[in-house]
This record gives structure tokens, sequence and C-alpha cells, in this order.
């Protein structure tokens, strides 16, 4: 049962990735796109992540994809431009990439890899409830990550204010 | 409580630098439009603070916060050099920003901040905190390249942008991919989970891995081939960002470098040694070949910047703590000698006019001679000429190169550093022998106070730990020592 | 197995028809109201007191023209007010309307499910909610329904964030993402007094989070002629419409749960078993009017007025009251 709903939000992602990449349309592929989020969204909540589920929702899917979808709006682009037809540079390297990845993912498949099992099995997840044990590991053992990323977009917001604002 | 007061003392210089840039941006906040000719010296004094808060370091290793932060002398070592760096660049900007009318309290927080974040990544021993910090560090970067927010400044700041972006997506991968091997993203937990399981060095996973984490700092340390964005966001850069990007970003980059492949990948070193041997020798020379082209000092430099990657990388080859200490003295001896080239080229520069192609030099040598000579120190000790920090430094990494039987990778970086002399030597000849054109490019310096004091402390620093480098190389093989 | 299945499938159906039937009735309850406070009669031709106008909008909804714009984006523009009422409606599965009671020997709870992370789930839903309204204005090919299109974006973003942290100091204070037990910590003292700055805070970033007056900048008559929808005809517009109500009644309901006690009355006065659902509907119902009421009575914010009181003074107060919730909750633990 799981395992079917599974591979239902999995096909979902994976069209809503091949949407990305073929709709000529820019703001069909950012919709393609918050597909792809709100399949991995569905991923999440089976591995009993609420946590990052709900996350994945109000931030990917919502903020992030609600603000690109407004800067695409805003610009008012119907079509991409003709230009990024031809086979250029970028689309070989591109292609290399994602054939890299394709071996990267295969291989392990093909020769059985798998890493290192760690202490939150399936059971033990179901248990102790993802909220609470992510927001403890997140106060005692990643605290000082956490007080980085903190840092991080303070320093975000005010790069933001020293390039964009008009006066400063 | 989940950590101590012995966590907290960890954090400190970190937590002073913080409280810095806050103050700076909430002083500008409160008394908006008044003068703020103050702010570059609050943060200096937030850094001077910190600075005596950072003895306490030296010594045996500990560890802090669930094993995230290092409190040991090889950190303490690297945020010395980083204090130099940030206290020689906010004196740098003062002027200079003032002139071009950009100077906003959003530059000196985001130098501080920035400064944070290289300091993290010079302290961090678990991945997740390491990557987090670069990011810290990058994403000021980036903000600060395109503080000018002209064309070119724009130009530096988007390039540097993608390309960092995409090279943190290597290093994320990469960490994840160890992850995945080792069960842990820590780097002593990866010391040891290789050092017990001899199969795990063969894996393709944690190969993969290393790999991966070796793109993404080769991006970051602008080693060839993964050095595209770094003369653009150079050149268009601020002149004082981009002293700042060459020797902090560079510092900080190697440090977790040192961390991760002298501590985690210890047992590897068969393995990665090759593949630097590579990318150090591509560097060297290939910085050095392009360098000699150019007829922009900026331009040049930023080849140059290239090339000193490459001599450090030599270090990194030989893997060996006497290696390391090499590589902590060249780090700092290149942000006093590189901030100060910088520094001449701001006094050359005029509002919206860089002044930084060879041709503007021309004669400068005899019309301001404090100039030319502070010009001409940097770049013998850039080319590693004695007496100088420069050689000092080359002579160190090279000497721990050939104790480890790397003869060939030295030969070429003598001989690369051999070459390096006479890009170097042409700025100075062309000050000094090339008469002035009649309607000179220069008409005055934009120095003041603080440029001439930031000039004077990068020049006694060269010269200091050039000429007595004894007591120095001892603090950084003692910083090493507890490393490994 | 099968009688859970059978047990959720029909509280599905019951919860929704229920749903559906108050959204017709609350847009005839709003029409009657918004008619009274301005001195009209509103409609009460169709049946008596124009109780049967819902049905004959409805019907009207069926059967009128359903137009594409010629040049608009067929696929995103029919898919706009599917975006916007399925989240809607997707919100009310994880609200408690009351307690349980027996039935036939079995335990009924008066939801359809009871995750315990209902509060995630809401917010995560409320972050796809505005695509429906995005993409509409956009897909219609029409200036006004761009514009209208490009406010929501920007207006629900802001609110969201203080939205998110008013709610973090509620979770503070009950230690709970389940709204049953937030509503199950309130049957003393409601989160409201707890709470009055959330609780104040919550109540105005709901209302732009719903786009209601003062607030409703991608309709904005006067400015944009009808903003996102303007191009919208037939059962399409009649979505989007049902939305918008559908999106009333949760905040109600959400509002009722986080803050109002539930089921349960104030100050710890016992709530009878059979009154515990009268009482939720009641609190509801209060909430609804003061939505049509604040409707009538207050004019709309300007475009820039509404983005400087989301950032500089919801979110600075809502970041406040985490602090305070903090140094109290730790005081007092």
């Amino acid at each position: 049962m799981t395992l079917a709903i599974f591979f239902v939000f999995a096909a979902f992602a994976v069209l809503g990735g091949i949407g990305v990449l073929l709709a000529r349309n820019p703001i069909h592929s950012a919709l393609s796109l918050v597909g792809t989020m709100v399949s991995l969204a569905g991923i999440y909540l089976l591995h009993h992540a609420e946590f990052i589920f709900a996350i994945q929702l109000m931030v990917y899917a919502g903020a992030i994809m609600t603000l690109i979808v407004f800067v695409i709006m805003l610009l008012d682009v119907r079509h991409e431009e003709a230009e990024t037809e031809r086979l250029g540079f970028a689309k070989v390297f591109g292609m290399v990439l994602a054939g890299l990845m394709v071996v990267v993912l295969l291989v392990p498949l093909a020769a059985g890899l798998t890493g290192k099992p760690g202490g939150m099995t399936e059971e033990v997840l179901a248990r102790v409830g993802s909220v609470e044990f992510l927001s403890e590991k997140l106060f005692t053992t990643y605290l000082l990550p956490f007080e980085i990323a903190s840092v991080l977009l303070l320093v975000g917001l005010v790069g933001a204010v020293a390039l964009a604002k008009k006066r400063l | 409580m989940t950590f101590s007061m012995a966590d907290m003392r960890l954090l400190t210089p970190h937590l002073v630098i913080t409280a810095a840039a806050l103050l700076v941006l909430l002083a500008e906040a409160v008394s908006p439009g008044r003068r703020k000719g103050y702010l570059p010296y609050l943060g200096i004094a937030g850094i001077v603070v910190a600075a005596f808060t950072t003895p306490g370091l030296f010594g045996p290793a500990r560890s802090g916060f669930s094993g995230m932060l290092a409190g040991d002398a090889f950190a303490a070592f690297v945020y010395f050099i980083l204090y130099a760096v940030g206290a020689l660049t906010l004196l740098v900007s003062d002027a200079y920003l003032r002139d071009e009318g950009r100077d906003h309290a959003e530059y000196y927080a985001l130098v501080l901040l920035a400064l944070v974040g290289m300091m993290l990544m010079a302290g961090a021993t678990h991945l997740m905190s390491v990557f987090l910090a670069l990011e810290t560090m990058s994403i000021a970067i980036y903000a600060l390249a395109g503080f000018f927010r002209d064309e070119r400044s724009a130009e530096a700041s988007f390039k540097y942008f993608i390309l960092g972006a995409f090279s943190s997506g290597f290093l994320l991968y990469g960490i994840a991919l160890l992850y995945g091997a080792c069960g842990t993203t820590e780097i002593q937990g990866i010391l040891d989970a290789f050092a017990s399981n001899r199969a795990l060095a063969g894996s393709p996973m944690a190969l993969a891995g290393v790999g991966l984490v070796t793109v993404g700092f080769a991006f970051k340390v602008a080693a060839v081939p993964f050095h595209m964005w770094t003369p653009d966001a150079y050149q268009g850069a601020p002149t004082s960002v981009t002293a700042f990007m060459a020797t902090g970003v560079k510092a900080a980059a190697f440090a977790a470098v040192l961390r991760v492949f002298f501590v985690a990948f210890q047992t590897l070193h068969v393995d990665w040694s090759g593949v630097l041997w590579v990318l150090a020798l591509l560097t060297m020379t290939l910085g050095n070949l392009t360098a000699i082209a150019q007829t922009d000092v900026k331009r040049m430099l930023a080849y140059s910047s290239i090339a000193h990657a490459g001599y450090i990388l030599v270090g990194v080859v030989a893997g060996t703590p006497e290696a390391g200490a090499g590589i902590l003295y060249y780090l700092l001896a290149y942000a006093f000698m590189n901030i100060g080239a910088f520094a001449c080229l701001i006094m050359v520069g005029r509002k919206g006019h860089e002044n930084t192609e060879l041709d503007a030099f021309a004669g400068l040598g005899f019309k301001f001679p404090a100039l030319g000579l502070a010009m001409s120190l940097f770049m013998f000790s850039m080319a590693g000429i004695p007496p100088t920090a420069g050689f000092i430094g080359k002579f160190l990494i090279f000497k721990a190169a050939v104790h480890q039987g790397y003869y060939w990778l030295t030969i070429f970086g003598v001989l690369n550093s051999a070459a390096s002399v006479y890009y170097y030597l042409r700025v100075i000849v062309t000050m000094y022998f090339k008469p002035e054109p009649d309607t000179p490019v220069v008409e005055g310096l934009r120095a003041g106070p603080s440029m001439a004091l930031a000039t004077i402390l990068a020049g006694l620093g060269v010269l200091y730990f050039g000429i007595v480098p004894g007591g120095l190389v001892d603090l950084a093989e003692q910083a090493l020592r507890y490393l490994v | 197995m099968l009688d859970f299945l059978i047990e959720s499938i029909l509280k599905v159906l019951v919860v929704f028809g229920v749903l559906l039937f108050v959204v017709a009735y609350t847009t005839w309850l709003e029409r009657r109201v918004l008619g009274r406070i301005q001195v009209r009669h509103g409609p009460n031709r169709v049946g008596f007191q124009g109780l049967l106008q819902p049905l004959a909008d409805g019907l009207k909804g069926f059967f009128k023209e359903d137009i594409v714009p010629a040049n608009a984006d067929k696929i995103v523009y029919v898919l706009a007010p599917v975006l916007s009422i399925v989240p809607a409606l997707m919100i009310v599965a994880v609200i408690p309307f009351g307690d349980s009671f027996q039935l036939f020997g079995r335990e009924i709870t008066m939801r359809i499910t009871d995750v315990n992370v209902a509060l995630l789930y809401i917010l995560g839903l409320a972050g796809l909610g505005e695509y429906g309204v995005m993409l509409g204005g956009w897909a219609s090919n029409n200036r006004y329904g761009l514009l209208g299109s490009l406010r929501t974006a920007a207006q629900m973003i802001s609110y969201e964030l203080a939205l998110g942290l008013t709610l973090i100091s509620v979770i503070m204070v009950s230690g709970s993402l389940s709204l049953v037990e937030i509503v199950n910590t309130q049957t003393v003292w409601w989160n409201a007094f707890k709470q009055p700055l959330a609780f104040f805070l919550f109540l105005i970033c709901g209302l732009a989070e719903i786009n209601r007056t003062p607030f409703d900048m991608p309709e904005a008559e006067a400015e944009l002629a009808c903003g996102f929808n303007i191009e919208y005809s037939s059962m399409k517009f009649a979505m989007f419409f049902m939305a918008e109500y559908a999106h009333l009644i949760s905040l109600a309901m959400i509002i009722t749960c986080l803050f109002l006690g539930g089921w349960y009355l104030p100050f710890g006065i016992p709530t009878p078993g059979l009154l515990k659902f009268p009482v939720f509907l009641a609190k509801v119902f209060v909430l609804v009017f003061f939505f049509i009421w604040e409707r009538g009575t207050f004019p709309r914010l300007r475009y820039d007025q509404i983005m400087r009181l989301g950032w500089k003074w919801l979110m600075p107060l809502a970041l406040a009251n985490i602090f305070v919730t903090g140094v109290v909750v730790t005081a007092v633990a």
C-alpha cells in the first residue's frame, strides 16, 4: 500500500521534472516544478517526516515557487527566447552532468551498494514523532549549525538590501 | 541547558564580531544621514576585542557544541590571519568607499559577517557546519562584489554567485555521499570510519564523495580548471572586496581544506594526492602564464592569486604537518602582501576610474615615492624574493614537498615562481623606468590616514615576518601538531 | 478495517456536504447583512427572505455561457479555479468540530482525521492556496487580472510569514501541533486570553491571507475592475467565489480552535456533551458575522499600506510576542 502510494508520488515528481524541461512557457515550467515539489512533500509524509512535509509545502511549493511565478509574471516572459533552441555548450554540459548523475544513481543499484544504516529505522521514526525528535536534535546536537544558519539568513537579508535597495 | 560555558568560550570571538556587525547596522539605522565615518572603526574595534579573546584557544585541542566547533591552536592561528585580513580590509575600505560615495553600514556589516563565516569554516569540525559557514561567507561576498552596482561590479557578483552556487552543489553532494559511506559527517568520525574499515577506502560512494568535496573546495580556492569565475569576479568587484576575497576566502577555504583532507581523509592520502598533484601543477602554470599576458594590474593580480593557490596546493599535496605549517604561514604572508598591493591599486584610482592599466603606473615611482616603495615591496614579496614573507612562505612549502619526495612538483613550482618574477617586476619597471605620459593619468593619490596605516601595517608584516619568521613558524607548527 | 473505511467515507461526505451548504448560505448572510449595514434590503425576492437565492445563483452559474478569452492560456485558465478551491476544501479535513460521541455502540469523533501535526498541514495547504488566484489572473491575459495576481502573490507571501510566526507563540503555550490537543488545553483560559496579541495578529493576518476586506487587493473593484477573476464567468467564477467563502469559514474554524477554546465554554464552565458542537458552531458564526461586519465598515487599504503594515508592524510584533512568550513559558516552567 505504502509502496503503491510512493510510486504514485514518485511518478508525479518525475513527470513534473520532465515538464519543467519540456514546457515552452516559463509559467508552465514553474507549475510543473510546483507539482514536483508537492509530490516530494507527499514522499516525505510517507517517511513520517511531517515537519519536512509541511516545510516543503510552505517554503518550496508555497513561498519560493510563488516568488518564481511572481518574477515570471512581472517580467511578462511569455515564451523562451529562440536563442536557447540551439545545442549550445551549456546544454551539452548539462547533458553530460545529467548523464553522470544517472550513472551515479544506477551504479549503486547495479552493484547493490547501500549506505550505512543509521539509527532512524521506520519503527523508530513512527514512534518518536518527527517534530519532537527534529526539534530536540536541532536545539541540542545541531545547535551550532542552527545558529550559523541564522547568521546566514541575516547575511542574505543585508546582502539583498545592499544590492537592491534604491537609496541606502 | 545543552551547552556549557566552555562551549561558549570557544564561540566568543565569533559572537563578538557578529555583535560588532549588528552594532554597525544599528548605528546607521539609528542615525541615518549623519556622519558615519566611525563605522569601519567600530568594526575594527570588534575585531580587536575578538583578538583579545582568542589566545586562550591556543593549546591542546578542545571541542564544543557536540563536536561541531574546535577550539584548537589551528583554529586560533587561522582566526588571527582572518583578523588581520578583516582589519586591513576595513582600513582600506574607509577612504575608498567614501570617495566612491558608497560608504554604507551594509558594506562593513557584510565584511564582518563574512569574517564570522570564514572563522567558522576554520573552526568547524563537522561538515554541516563547514558547509553552512562556507555559505555564510560566500553569500556575503557575492553581495560585496556587487556593492558598487555598476555594470562591472554586477557582472562580478553575478558570475561569482552562479558558479559559487554551482560549486556549493558539488560540495553538498559530496558531503551527502560521504555521509552515506561513513554514516557521519563529523570530521573525526569520517577519519575513524576510514581507519576502522579498510574496504571503505575502495568504495565508489566514498571516493565519489571525496572527489565531489575536492571539486567544491577547488572552486572556492580558484584552482584550475575551476577558476573560470576568478578573473572577472576579481576585476569587477570593488578593489577592497577583491583584496578581501583573494586573501580571506583563500585563508578560510584552505583552513577547511586542511582540516578535511589532513584529518578526515588522512588515510586516503594516496588517493587524493594524485588528483591534487595535477590540480596544483595546472593551477600554478595556468595562473602564471595568463598573468604574464595581462596589461591590467588588477586582472594580473587576479591571475596571480590563482597561481598562489597553486603554490599552496603543493603544500596540501605533501600532506604533512610541516607542509600544513607552511600553508598557514603562506596564508598570513599572502594576506599582508596582497591587501597591500590592492591598497596601492586603490590609491592610484579616482572616483569612477580605477586606473589599473599597467600604463597608468608609468613614472609613478618617482612622482609618489612612498607608493612606489610600497608597491615594489609587495611585488617583490609576491614574486618570492628575499627578505620578504613571500619568499619564506614558498620556501617552507617547497621544502615540505621535497621532504615527501615530490621533486617534480617542486621543480615545476620553482620554475613557475621564476616565471612570475617577470610580470611582478614589470610593474616595478613601469613605475621607475617608464616616463610619465604628457597628460598624466594619475593626478593625485586617493590616500588618507587609514589607507596609509593599512599599507604601512601590511608592509611591516611582509618585512617583519620575512626577516624574523622563526616565532611565527613555531606557532604554525604548534597549530598543526594539535590538528593532526 | 471495512467499518473504519465506511465511517471515514461517510464523514467526508457529511462534512463536505455541510460545508458546501454553509458556504452557500454564508453568501446569502453576507449580502443580507451588508444590505442592512448600507441601509438597503439585499436579496429578498427568491423564497422567504431570499433564502433560495444561493440556489438560484448556483443554477445561474451552471447555465451561463462559459467564456474562455481568445488569448488566454487555456490549460492554466481552466486549472486555476480548481487549484483555488481544492486546498480550501482540503483544510477542513483536519479541523475538529467537537468531541466524540456514541452512535450504535461506536465512538465517533467529530473530525475527518486527527493528524498530530494538523497545524503544519494547514500551513502547508495555505501555502498552496495562492496559486489559484495568481494563475487565474495571469492566464486570462488581462492587464487588470495580471495586476491582481501580482498583488496577491506579494500580499500572501508577506502575511504568511507573520501568520506562521503568530502560530509559534500559540504552539509554545499549548505544547502541541494537534488542533485537538490545542483545544483541550483551553478548558479554563482560552488562548485569546493567554495570547491576546497573537489573537489580534492572527485575525489580521488571516484576513489578509484569505484576501478579505480590508485586504482585498486582488479584486479591489475600484482600481482593478475585478482583479484576478475579471475574465471568469459561469461555473469557473462560481468556483473562485466558493473558494473565497470556504476560506472564510475555515479561517473562522481555525481561529475558534486556536484561540476561542474550540467546543469549550470559557472560564472552566463545564460543557455538556450535547452542547459541544453547538458551542463550536456559535463561535464560528460569531466570527463569520464579524468578518461580514468589518467588510461593511472598513475601507480598503492601499497596496503600499498593506505591505508596510505587514512587514514593519505585524512581523516585528509577532517576533516580539514569541520572545515574550518564550521568556514567560521558561519562567513558569
